[in-house]
């Protein structure tokens, strides 16, 4: 599984609970649905098959962010 | 109406300037001069940019100067090759990274591979009008620069800064006239987006500390100290006991402590858009992320963090990031962190306390969104850190981050329509220009209202 975010198009904002119900018949494992940034995130094994989805504006891989450790002189 | 023919390379295309709200009917008066199939609007090499009010048509000015009869048209000019600074640069930052060992010991901070199912960041009209400007304004700083850097009164004036006495307040919170600024941040809300919070910090006692965890099985206590120093920063007492210099600059506003990283120091994109719908959910004026994964050049956006900048924006929340610590300079530069190198996202690089740049700030390399939008001070900064050690000074562009955030929260205190958009424009509009190229500072160093 690949973690995943997925934007939601602005014409679906208003119907974000029924992309994320079609994200899950595609594969979508669902973690969470936050309406005020219109993005769905979750996990899946193929995120290819998220894209079809009606009202999906895009979907990308989840990157790994971080900091470096805190004995580091430069954060 | 006039045609400028100035010296220089040009593209062969031509850049023609309507008057406001005039785009369409220059546009019919064009074709008819160099005929539809060239001007069409959708051919190759033209573009027609409506809201900016101007078109690149692919045909030689004499050509389209036949429409100048219009009064619809104010100028036609020859289309330069506005890149010049970035291509001058290319090959110097070609070596370097060929040069470039691991890189410094940045932790679990490698990005990963993009995926073939990305889509690659769309070039989009509007992306290439804004790109299209931002190479003159480039250009333009870039000249500016040079003949400011030339001059000796200047840097005189700017050295000064470096004999800084620390007693009352850090030389950042000097450097940035926070400490002449009456504002202090009162009712305005800031998330800070890292490793949390040392919530029994006792500088903080007494405050309105709202915080979350969105980091799965760790509680918002920040074990890793991070957290601490960045929202000491941008929010921390204007009176520190025992001689300790000010340090924070947005002294009442509210803490939004949103924990997107591990103790570790480590997170992902899918926690941290969770702390940005937190922030804006909770009215945040401004979100300050000092955290990123380091880009490579060519590296488009993430499509979903410039949407997401854009509705946050609309709702009255400004995203502010830091441009990332990969660089070792002067030998080695590196292109602007995710996500800071969204568009909409405003990009920090960090200054020295003689106004230099930081040997370890990014710069701004890839074109696309990827530049420096403002910069602050990110090295020798003290602030807060978990007890019992209580205080620190580190570096990084991290550090110089929360100083925009903070900053960010006295515009905003100071006129309630100073957001999103709005509160950007101030903070650019009001920093200092400095005699270095805008690729590495931006707009230059951030200024409290």
């Amino acid at each position: 599984m690949i973690d995943v975010t997925v934007l939601v198009a602005d014409d679906h904002l208003d119907a974000m609970d029924d992309v994320a119900a079609a994200l899950q018949q595609a594969g979508l494992r669902l973690q969470s649905t936050l309406p005020a940034t219109g993005v769905i995130t979750g996990a899946a094994e193929d995120p290819a098959a998220l894209e079809a989805v009606p009202g999906v504006a895009a979907v990308e891989a989840a990157r790994d962010v971080g900091v470096p450790p805190p004995d580091s002189p430069l954060q | 109406m006039e045609f400028s023919s100035l010296a220089g390379a040009t593209t062969g295309r031509s850049l023609v300037l309507f008057e406001e709200g005039a785009a369409k009917p220059g546009m019919a008066a064009v074709r008819e001069a160099v005929g539809p199939s060239i001007a069409g609007g959708d051919a190759a090499g033209t573009e027609v940019f409506e809201t900016l009010g101007v078109a690149v048509v692919d045909a030689p000015p004499e050509q389209v100067m036949q429409a100048a009869g219009s009064e619809a048209i104010i100028a036609v000019e020859p289309e330069r090759i506005v890149y010049a600074l970035e291509l001058a640069e290319a090959p110097h930052a070609a070596n370097g990274h060929a040069l470039l060992p691991a890189g410094p010991p940045l932790g679990a901070t490698e990005a990963v591979p993009v995926p073939p199912f990305m889509p690659a960041a769309a070039p989009a009209p509007a992306g290439r009008s804004a790109d299209y400007l931002r190479g003159y304004r480039d250009a333009v700083m870039h000249l500016t620069d040079d003949l400011a850097g030339a001059a000796a009164a200047d840097a005189g004036t700017l050295a000064a800064i470096a004999a800084i006495d620390e007693t009352q307040a850090t030389w950042g919170l000097q450097a940035t006239k926070v400490v002449n600024c009456c504002r202090t941040g009162a009712k305005i809300r800031v998330a800070v987006l890292d490793t949390g919070f040392d919530l029994q910090h006792p500088d903080f006692a007494g405050r309105t500390i709202k915080s979350k965890s969105f980091v799965p099985g760790e509680a918002v206590q920040d074990g890793h100290g991070h957290g601490t120093h960045c929202i000491g920063t941008a929010l921390g007492r204007k009176c520190p006991p025992k001689g300790r210099p000010r340090y924070g600059v947005a002294h009442q506003g509210e803490v939004y402590a949103g924990k997107v990283l591990s103790n570790a120091g480590s997170g992902s994109d899918t926690g941290i858009l969770a702390g940005i719908e937190w922030a804006i959910a909770n009215k945040c004026a401004v979100v300050s992320m000092s955290l990123g994964a380091p880009t490579q050049p060519g590296q488009p956006f993430s499509q979903v963090y410039e949407r997401v900048a854009l509705r946050a924006q609309a709702k009255g929340t400004l995203i502010v990031a830091a441009a990332g610590n990969d660089s070792s300079r002067p030998g080695t530069t590196r292109p602007v962190s995710h996500p800071a190198n969204c568009p909409s996202i405003m990009a920090v690089a960090a200054l020295d306390s003689n106004l230099g740049v930081a040997f370890f700030s990014n710069r701004g390399i890839n074109p696309n969104g990827g530049q420096i939008d403002i910069a602050a001070p990110g090295v020798n900064v003290f602030s807060s850190w978990p007890m019992p050690t209580r205080y620190r000074r580190l570096q990084g562009t991290s550090m110089a981050t929360p100083h925009v955030a903070g900053i960010a929260a006295l515009y905003a205190e100071a006129d309630p329509n100073a957001r999103g958009a709005a509160l950007w424009q101030a903070l650019v509009g009001g920093a200092q220009r400095m005699p270095i190229a805008a690729v590495d500072v931006g707009a230059g160093l951030v200024q409290a209202p």
